[in-house]
């Protein structure tokens, strides 16, 4: 069940998203914020008529606990926009982030990203998520879309 | 009659022969142009194909990728997103998972084709039974994410995969429900889609041993059911309104039956079914004992052996 995201969780998930990954808070005006159980952020259609029942809406993008945690769908949907806090993969660590394993990074790799949730690419397609701690990046991606990738 | 697949089969060749059922080829020979060559593809594999997600890619960046890739494509003539293949492996590539491509069967991909126009100024959808959200997730991409779907499935067990093909596909546009239709609650919507539950005779082709367990018990009671249906999305419609009733069975009494069944109860009008490069079937309007209403051969019917493709019907109504 979802229902309307409370003021303060909607301006700190746009200030989040424009602090650490330079996505500018008009690019999302089009949508509406909704939240959902353990602090899930959802952003949704404008309107959703009052009348239903709806399971879910839109995209989980994020989840608000001691931090904001963005989510896979959020940094593949959005990736094109992201200008800053990336990491950009070899081929070989691109293979094994999208078959669910923790990767490590080179200082080249990461250039001037910060430790913290960091969008993972390879080339210039937004694989998912991940989280940065030194040269070590923890897998964020859901379990349910690991796959062993043959193409790429 | 019995066909040899051998020659024909694009994947592993299975070495059998498989048969129509005689019951089968009774009942639908009279329907068909072609009867040989309408049994004959319906003993034959489909084809892979898929669909390319423009929420999230162009022609122009996949077709290149698939060429490194080495896996060939081919372009359909009547939808430019739409794409065959004889390779199994589509869904081993980097665009499968990130949703730039969607695995779809050609004919899913036509009834969101049949509103695209409407879909241009719409601000209500309704996918009145949208899992795994084949046509959800193209509806989406018809509206550039603009406007709301909602993506409606009776079955609980169906949501989890609809959702997770809307995340898939960056579809942010729709909201997941799971209303048994008949207690739908009262709202109104600009174009609905029905793609009714069905005896899904038209995809014996996915698994062509499926035909050998064929039987029209099952039709009765589904033509039931899609009566009840059509009547409550034709209900939800707003003036003006657009429903595409669809299924991917031959049956007449899941088809034309249907159609002619809200055309007695209703104030409702069809449209001419066209798909530019596509063949189509007009709508039948006597079976067996029954006459339905003329203008029911407005609606279309889709056979194998026409564009290589499972078989499917497709009606287009306004209210």
């Amino acid at each position: 069940m979802i229902e309307p995201c409370s003021a303060n969780d909607k301006s700190l998930t746009l200030e989040y998203l424009e602090r650490r990954y330079g996505i500018a808070q008009d690019l999302l005006a089009d949508f509406e914020f909704y939240a959902s159980a353990n602090g899930r952020v959802i952003l949704g259609p404008k309107l959703i008529d009052p009348c239903l029942s709806p399971d879910t809406a839109g995209l989980l993008i994020a989840r608000i606990g001691n931090t904001v945690k963005p989510s896979t769908n959020l940094l593949q949907a959005f990736g094109a926009l992201v200008t800053r806090n990336f990491v950009t993969l070899e081929r070989e660590n691109a293979v094994r982030y999208i078959k669910g394993l923790d990767l490590e990074v080179t200082a080249t790799e990461i250039g001037d990203t910060t430790e913290g949730y960091v969008l993972l690419k390879y080339l210039a397609f937004p694989l998912g998520c991940g989280l940065m701690q030194g040269t070590h990046i923890k897998n964020m991606l859901p379990k349910a879309k690991r796959v062993d990738i043959k193409f790429l | 009659m019995s066909v040899d697949t051998r020659a024909r089969d694009r994947y592993t060749p299975p070495a059998m022969t498989l048969e129509v059922p005689a019951a089968f080829a009774e009942r639908y020979a009279p329907l068909v142009d072609d009867a040989p060559a309408f049994f004959e593809a319906m003993l034959t594999p489909l084809p892979k194909s898929f669909r390319i997600n423009t929420l999230k890619a162009t022609v122009e960046t996949i077709a290149p990728r698939f060429a490194e890739y080495g896996i060939g494509i081919k372009q359909t003539a009547w939808y430019s997103n739409a794409f065959v293949s004889d390779n199994p492996a589509l869904g081993s590539t980097l665009e499968h998972f990130l949703g730039a491509i969607y695995v779809q069967e050609l004919t899913s991909m036509l009834p969101p084709l049949l509103v695209k126009s409407e879909l241009q100024s719409a601000t209500t959808v309704l996918d009145a039974c949208a899992a795994p959200g084949s046509k959800t997730t193209q509806l989406s991409a018809l509206m550039n994410n603009r406007g709301t779907i909602v993506a409606n499935d009776v079955e609980y067990e169906r949501i989890k995969p609809l959702k997770f093909n809307l995340e898939r596909s960056g579809t942010l546009n729709a909201v997941v429900t799971n209303y048994d239709l008949r207690s739908f609650p009262q709202m109104l919507f600009d174009v609905a889609l029905l793609d009714a539950p069905c005896t899904s005779e038209g995809i014996f082709r996915k698994n062509p041993r499926q035909i050998m367990s064929w039987s029209p018990k099952r039709i009765a009671p589904s033509a039931y059911r899609q009566k009840q249906l059509i009547l409550r999305t034709f209900d939800l419609l707003a003036d003006g309104g657009t429903l595409i009733y669809s299924t991917c069975t031959f049956a007449p009494e899941e088809n034309e039956a249907v159609i002619d069944y809200l055309l007695n109860e209703r104030p409702a009008e069809l449209e001419q079914v066209d798909i530019p490069n596509f063949r189509l079937m007009p709508g039948i309007t006597k079976w067996q004992d029954q006459t339905f209403d003329e203008r029911v051969r407005m609606t279309a019917r889709v056979l194998p052996h026409h564009n290589d493709t499972g078989g499917f019907f497709l009606a287009r109504i306004k209210k």
